[in-house]
């Protein structure tokens, strides 16, 4: 059974303001549609948000009742934008965490509506599991299997910036475009990142992973990323959840960054376990 | 009672910019600027001391738009 990790991001550069007067579009590459499934199901295991100037609403509506509870509001979610070190110093709070979920299902399509400030940006990005989406044999382990395939451990630096247009997906920028300590013929399990800028959402890409986004929040509120996907692995035992890729590929694992603010370069040190053999086992 | 004296605070603004190395098709790298960051606070004995460091890159075109208006 072909499993696979989706991220997807949403977004709008400059809201219009006002009560649920917005909605996100996907972002470049990604879909808010639900892909045709062989199980017919997936769940979204992550979801996370920012609004870039004031607090906001999201409500966040499907087509399917055993997902979300109705079409009017659905699940709303509160995002309190200003807290902390107020504007800019957030970039991302929690919506979905486990071991919560959202059921989706096939043929739906997700909507993103949002109360918020006039020419505010707005970005949501959730992650998402398909036990079976044909055509995808993702690269992922578990913790186990990496203890297990250990070698040593290295921490790689990659500086992706954020795109211009606050939300969207900054230019992709290749694991070993700053550091190219990889080597190749040796596996790699991303056990998480640290950054030096709290971003909304950093993302990974690659054939490896059926060449979908996966990714994780860098905001304040998940500052202690470095364990990231060890931990999102430990919160569902049963799924491999830890990212895993050969040191040949790294020219291919790309890096991309969102952020409601313009032009961040939350400078990513990628944390990885090098293994002799692959713990993904695919 | 305070048991320190200090002089009158001056606040300041500053822009620090950030960089990012970005190679050509040819390979050729070159640093290119950033928004950065706008830090604002207070002088005080002569010592910078920041309130607030916050990102310029939506503060910056803010700035921007409200001085040509």
């Amino acid at each position: 059974m072909p499993r696979a990790i989706v991220l997807n991001t949403a977004s709008k550069a400059s809201l219009t303001g006002g009560t649920f007067a917005d909605t996100l579009t996907a972002n470049s590459g990604d879909s808010l549609s639900i892909p045709n499934l062989q199980s017919g199901q997936g769940k979204v295991i992550r979801m996370w948000g920012n609004n870039s100037a004031h607090v906001a609403e999201v409500a966040l509506t499907a087509g399917r009742v055993e997902s979300i509870h109705d079409p009017t509001y659905g699940v709303r979610f509160n995002l309190p934008s200003v807290a902390l070190g107020g504007v800019g110093t957030n970039e991302a709070f929690p919506m979905i965490e486990a071991p919560n979920y959202l059921d989706v299902f096939t043929g739906d399509t997700l909507t993103y509506t949002v109360t918020g400030t006039a020419s505010d940006a707005m970005a949501v990005s959730w992650m998402t599991e398909y036990q079976d989406l044909p055509g995808v044999q993702a690269s992922f382990a578990n913790w186990q299997s990496v203890c297990a395939n250990r070698f040593t451990e290295i921490g790689v630096r990659c500086a992706p910036v954020a795109s211009g247009t606050a939300g969207a997906y900054g230019t992709a920028r290749a694991s070993n475009a700053d550091d190219t300590r990889w080597t190749g013929g040796r596996w790699y399990a991303i056990v998480g990142f640290t950054v030096q800028t709290v971003v909304t959402t950093v993302s990974f890409k690659g054939p490896m992973w059926g060449n979908f986004r996966f990714g994780a929040p860098a905001g304040a509120a998940y500052l202690s990323t470095d364990n990231y996907f060890v931990q999102l692995q430990q919160q569902y035992p049963g799924e491999n959840l830890i990212p895993v890729f050969n040191g040949y590929d790294a020219g291919n694992v790309l890096l991309e960054v969102v952020d409601t603010t313009a032009s961040t370069s939350p400078k990513v040190d990628i944390i990885a376990v090098e293994c002799k053999n692959n713990p993904a086992g695919v | 009672m305070p048991t320190r004296e200090f002089s009158t605070p001056v606040p300041y603004i500053d822009h620090d910019p950030d960089f990012s190395l970005e190679e050509d098709g040819s390979g050729v790298k070159t640093s290119v600027e950033l928004p950065g960051f706008v830090e604002i606070g207070f002088v005080i004995d002569g010592v910078k001391v920041p309130l607030v460091r916050r990102k310029a890159g939506n503060l910056l075109p803010q700035l921007d738009a409200a001085k040509a208006k």
